[in-house]
């Protein structure tokens, strides 16, 4: 399977950031291969109004979700064309959000470049830290230690949680589920607190570093965080096995922002939104040395599908950081590793598995100073795809179909 | 009284002599209108006739003024003085003569049938008022068919008059109204078919949707209120006299329920502004239709309950006509108004009228629709309380299909209320207090547009405050009395023994005295006021952002899609939804088979060769000469 991430420009030529059989590649393109990506006119036009194709006829008119409204937490707009229940075409401006990162990074070093791309987007922070971390290692040769690695899998995992805890609150929030609603948004305090007794950090951040990794937790306090993990997935089992005899709850969710595998890939879809369509084998196999997580997939592709992937998700990595956390005292604390390097340059690109899809980081270093920086995140396929997908759809139907897929406006414009 | 009388006729005639002047023949019509006026209300205390003439042996034709002439010479005669005195103004964008010399004509053919007392006066009025309209609604070149499909149903409801009268000839020897006591149901199903025709009750109503948006608004005004109204007084009219029929009885109040839903739902799908209250004409008509026929059924009982349950319902009718006729040419003058003035024909385009046009027609807009969409201390709703404490007193009839005809019928009423409300709500939400857009509006000479605006929207409020006197000059002062500290006779009752009592009076009254403390207050507190444009999410509202007034009805038309039978058209960039009023179908089809059969015998005929045309003229000729042999 190949999964077109991005597009990147290097001198005068072009190469596609392809994610292939779990793989990050870097493939100078050629016509051949360009045509075998339905998305790369999208990655190479990377337009800020997606999907703008204004609908007239008598009583349509553009109904503004945005930039600053309550309902939307971020600035950014969606415009809905509509007879006034019907969406007939959904724009979204990502544009506020647009704060060019990439250029920004350029003549920073490395530790500033981190600084920033960690700031990207708080809620994927770690995802972002870590594939702009591993793509400047990968530039200048950097080789992380084995429990430098073990542990950057394990806050993967523990972001994962947090976030899709926060998409499925949202989902029963709009469908006035109050009281699954009130539970997820404390087991999502519970996952942030959990976080923070894991790296000091409720988001994260400032725990992932070039090569390495802040001082990880005691030993002492490992066993409270284990069971803290233990709690929340029992808590939330629970919840989650209630939820679904909640034909009320189901209902709005099924049917809701329907996509076919071949759409999904038409958009370059991965992560939650692409195995809820019935794709495996998409996923970056970065956590292989440990053990294999097993691969959850739907088949429907709507938004109940999306939103038990990512519930089955949540069980999976409490189970993922429970098992690894007992055995982290005996992660060995010396390896194959360099940490220290004599380059000043070099070119590097890493892909991560964050809670909505691969995240990937494209980098040129010269005089240990950032020249090029190209960011690829989940969330800008997955505006593309919201965009169609709203179509046809009512009113009453929009959060479940955004809220399903998982993006941010932050993530989507940089 | 007959002096009035001729006065009014000479007044009218005048005008039509004086229709290439246009400002002097409306200003003739208002003063025939004054007189007209003022023969009814005169006319209230006792009737009079006006002139016998023996047209055969046995043909005997008059003019006579009774109570219920006037009554409806009264409502009719303020409709008419408003429309003049507008068209005074509104002449000026409507120079031509046909529509001076139509409206003039057309009130002349009105007060014939309002005080015909026999047939043939009645159908010579009925005519010439249906003739004349269409002359006001012809516009050379421009929607020549739609208007003959007015004039097709008109003759439709002349053909039913003339085949019931016909009939009741031959029964009884006699054109006299007094005759129809000896009728029989034919006869009642075929006249009163006549009458509910022109009241463009559904499925009588297929020609209204092409040709309304297209003609002025005095026209529109005058065929919407006045000329339905005919139908009402016809109705009124013969329904008394003759014998009972339950079974006609039902289906005229179910007929009239349906027609107020469809109308209802019609309205509130209408997007050309002057389609709304074309709509809502059938949906009034049918709630007067309803009326009528409960009023006829319970009649046929002789219970002193029924009894009072039959005079409360006509009561209701009369109540509800009124409230129509002057809020439907108050709506038509005010929306004509501002139509006009920003030369539009949708409702989505002709927004802001407050500010992009002027206050005067605003509010002429929303006290029309407020008195439709039966808002407290208004006439209509009075009309409305009214109809609906007459359906839900059906548990009073002795068999249980009655009871459940009459209830089904007071569902369908109360359905129709709600959804003429949500398209009244659309006109004063959009057309009168919405945005304007920055739009600008022509300047329309508009002094007497206004007085006749002010005075029928005054009429509107007085008239739902003063509804006991209404009560009583109609002649049900029976039900009227006083009830828990209001004094008789401003409590009227719907029931006796009592079901439910209304005072518009004492409602005005409260809300007057409620009003008055924040008006005051508002007044004094008045704080200088800063306007700003509106804001959503962050950035200013950006034309083509703002809710449009399809969008109001979309989700209507999509719940109700079986019956609006909604059907979305979609192109690339081009979307839109259409739908459709399927009980228009069976007219349409019956037009094109028409045309069809015109064409057919045209090729036949009128081909250009001699002896075809010879042939024909000698068929006709053996025909009528054979009709005439048979009749004399």
């Amino acid at each position: 399977m190949k999964i077109l991430i991005g597009i990147v420009e290097s001198g005068s030529e072009e190469y596609l950031f392809v994610l292939e059989n779990g793989k990050p590649v870097l493939i100078k393109a050629d016509d051949k291969l360009i045509g075998k990506f339905a998305n790369y006119e999208i990655l190479r036009q990377k337009p800020l109004k997606i999907n703008d194709k204004p609908i007239k006829g008598p009583g349509v008119f553009k109904f503004r979700y945005g930039p600053v409204t309550s309902g939307i937490l971020e600035a950014g707009c969606y415009h809905l064309y509509t007879y006034g229940e019907k969406i007939l075409n959904a724009t979204i401006n990502i544009s506020w959000k647009k704060r060019d990162l990439e250029q920004a990074m350029q003549q920073k070093s490395p530790e500033e470049s981190l600084f920033m791309a960690e700031r990207i987007c708080s809620n994927f922070a770690m995802s972002h830290s870590l594939a702009f971390s591993r793509a400047v290692e990968m530039a200048l040769d950097i080789r992380p230690s084995l429990l430098t690695h073990n542990w950057r899998t394990l806050f993967i995992e523990s972001e994962r949680i947090y976030n899709h805890l926060h998409v499925i609150q949202k989902l029963a929030s709009s469908a006035a589920q109050k009281v699954l609603a009130a539970h997820l948004s404390a087991l999502f305090e519970d996952a942030l607190r959990l976080s923070e007794a894991l790296t000091g950090s409720r988001y994260l951040m400032g725990v992932n570093h070039i090569g390495k990794l802040s001082p990880t937790p005691e030993v002492s306090i490992i066993q409270k965080i284990i069971d803290g993990y233990q709690e929340l997935k029992e808590r939330f089992t629970k919840l989650y096995k209630k939820s679904l005899s909640d034909n009320n709850y189901l209902d709005r969710l099924h049917s809701s922002g329907t996509l076919t595998q071949e759409q999904a890939q038409t958009f370059g879809l991965t992560g939650p939104s692409l195995r809820a369509c019935g794709v495996k084998g998409e996923l970056y196999d970065d956590s292989r040395h440990l053990i294999d997580l097993p691969v959850i997939t739907k088949k429907e592709g709507d938004a109940l599908a999306r939103m038990e992937v990512r519930a089955e998700e949540i069980v999976n990595s409490c189970q993922y950081l429970i098992d690894h956390l007992r055995v982290s005292d005996s992660w060995p604390e010396e390896g194959d590793e360099k940490v220290q390097t004599e380059n000043t340059g070099g070119t590097g690109y890493a892909l991560v598995n964050s809670p909505s899809g691969a995240l990937g980081y494209y980098v040129e270093i010269v005089n240990r100073k950032m020249k090029q920086v190209n960011i690829f995140t989940p969330s800008y396929p997955g505006m593309h795809a919201i965009s169609q997908v709203l179509e046809g759809h009512i009113f009453t139907d929009f959060p479940f179909v955004v809220d399903s897929f998982g993006v941010h406006f932050a993530d989507a414009a940089c | 009284m007959k002096f009035l009388f001729i006065i009014s006729l000479i007044f009218y005639a005048l005008g039509a002599f004086f229709s290439l002047k246009p400002k002097v023949s409306y200003f003739l019509g208002f003063g025939g209108s004054v007189s007209a006026f003022i023969t009814g209300c005169l006319a209230l205390g006792h009737g009079t006739v006006f002139w016998k003439f023996s047209l055969l042996n046995h043909i005997m034709l008059s003019l006579a003024i009774d109570h219920l002439s006037a009554v409806f010479l009264i409502i009719a005669s303020i409709s008419w003085l408003a429309l003049a005195l507008y068209s005074v103004d509104y002449s000026k964008l409507y120079p031509q003569r046909r529509i001076s010399l139509g409206f003039n004509l057309s009130l002349i053919g009105m007060l014939l049938v309002l005080t015909a007392q026999d047939a043939i006066t009645m159908l010579i009025g009925w005519e010439i008022m249906t003739i004349f309209v269409f002359l006001m609604m012809q516009n050379p070149g421009k929607h020549f068919e739609r208007s003959f499909r007015f004039l097709a149903f008109g003759e439709l409801s002349t053909v039913c008059l003339l085949i019931g009268f016909a009939a009741l000839f031959a029964l009884t020897g006699s054109f006299s109204f007094d005759a129809l006591k000896h009728g029989s149901p034919f006869i009642l199903i075929m006249i009163s078919l006549g009458f509910i025709i022109k009241m463009d009750i559904v499925p009588f109503h297929g020609w209204m949707r092409g040709i309304y948006g297209e003609i002025p608004d005095n026209t529109a005004a005058l065929l919407s209120a006045p000329v339905t109204l005919m139908g009402v007084y016809g109705l009124e009219r013969i329904i008394p006299l003759v014998p009972q029929n339950q079974a006609w009885d039902i289906i005229i109040i179910l007929l009239g329920a349906f027609s107020a839903f469809w109308g209802g739902m019609q309205a509130a799908a209408a997007d050309k502004i002057k389609l709304l209250p074309a709509y809502s004409t059938v949906e009034n008509n049918g709630m007067i239709l309803t009326t009528i026929g409960f009023y006829s059924l319970a009649q046929g009982f002789n219970t002193p309950i029924l009894h009072y349950l039959s005079l409360f319902a006509l009561a209701t009718s009369i109540i509800i006509a009124i409230s129509h006729t002057l809020a439907k040419t108050l709506l038509f003058m005010s929306v004509g108004h501002a139509k006009e003035a920003y030369d539009v024909h949708t409702i989505d385009e002709a927004r802001g009228i407050w500010s992009g046009v002027g206050r005067i027609p605003a509010i002429g807009i929303v006290i029309s629709a407020l008195s439709f969409s039966a808002f407290p201390p208004l006439i209509g709703y009075a009309g409305e309380w009214m109809i609906l404490e007459t359906l839900f007193q059906s548990y009073r009839f002795p068999s249980t299909a009655l009871a459940f005809f009459t209830a089904l019928a007071g569902i369908l009423i109360a359905l129709a209320i709600g959804t003429i409300s949500f398209a009244m709500i659309k006109i004063i939400g959009y057309n009168a207090l919405g945005y304007d857009h920055g739009r600008k509006s022509r300047y329309i000479p508009h002094q007497l547009m206004h007085i006749s605006e002010i005075g029928l929207e005054f009429l509107l409020l007085l008239g739902g405050i003063g509804l006991p006197l209404i009560i009583i000059i109609t002649g049900f002062s029976k039900l009227l009395i006083g009830l828990l500290g209001v004094p008789a006779p401003l409590v009227l009752a719907s029931g006796n023994p009592v079901f439910g009592v209304i005072s518009p009076t004492f409602i005005g009254i409260i809300m007057l005295v409620l009003m008055i403390i924040p008006s005051f207050i508002f007044i004094k507190g008045k704080k200088k006021v800063r306007k700003v444009d509106s804001w959503n999410g962050g950035i200013r509202i950006a034309e083509g952002e703002f809710f449009s007034a399809p969008a109001y009805s979309q989700i209507l038309e999509h719940i109700l899609r079986k019956f609006y039978r909604t059907c979305e058209k979609r192109a690339k960039t081009h979307a839109s939804i259409v739908i459709e009023d399927v009980l228009i179908e069976p007219s349409e089809t019956v037009a094109r088979v028409i045309r069809k059969l015109g064409e057919k015998v045209a090729s036949v005929l009128m081909n250009g060769k001699i002896s075809a045309y010879i042939t024909y003229i000698l068929i006709l000729f053996i025909t009528v000469f054979i009709i005439g042999m048979l009749v004399f």
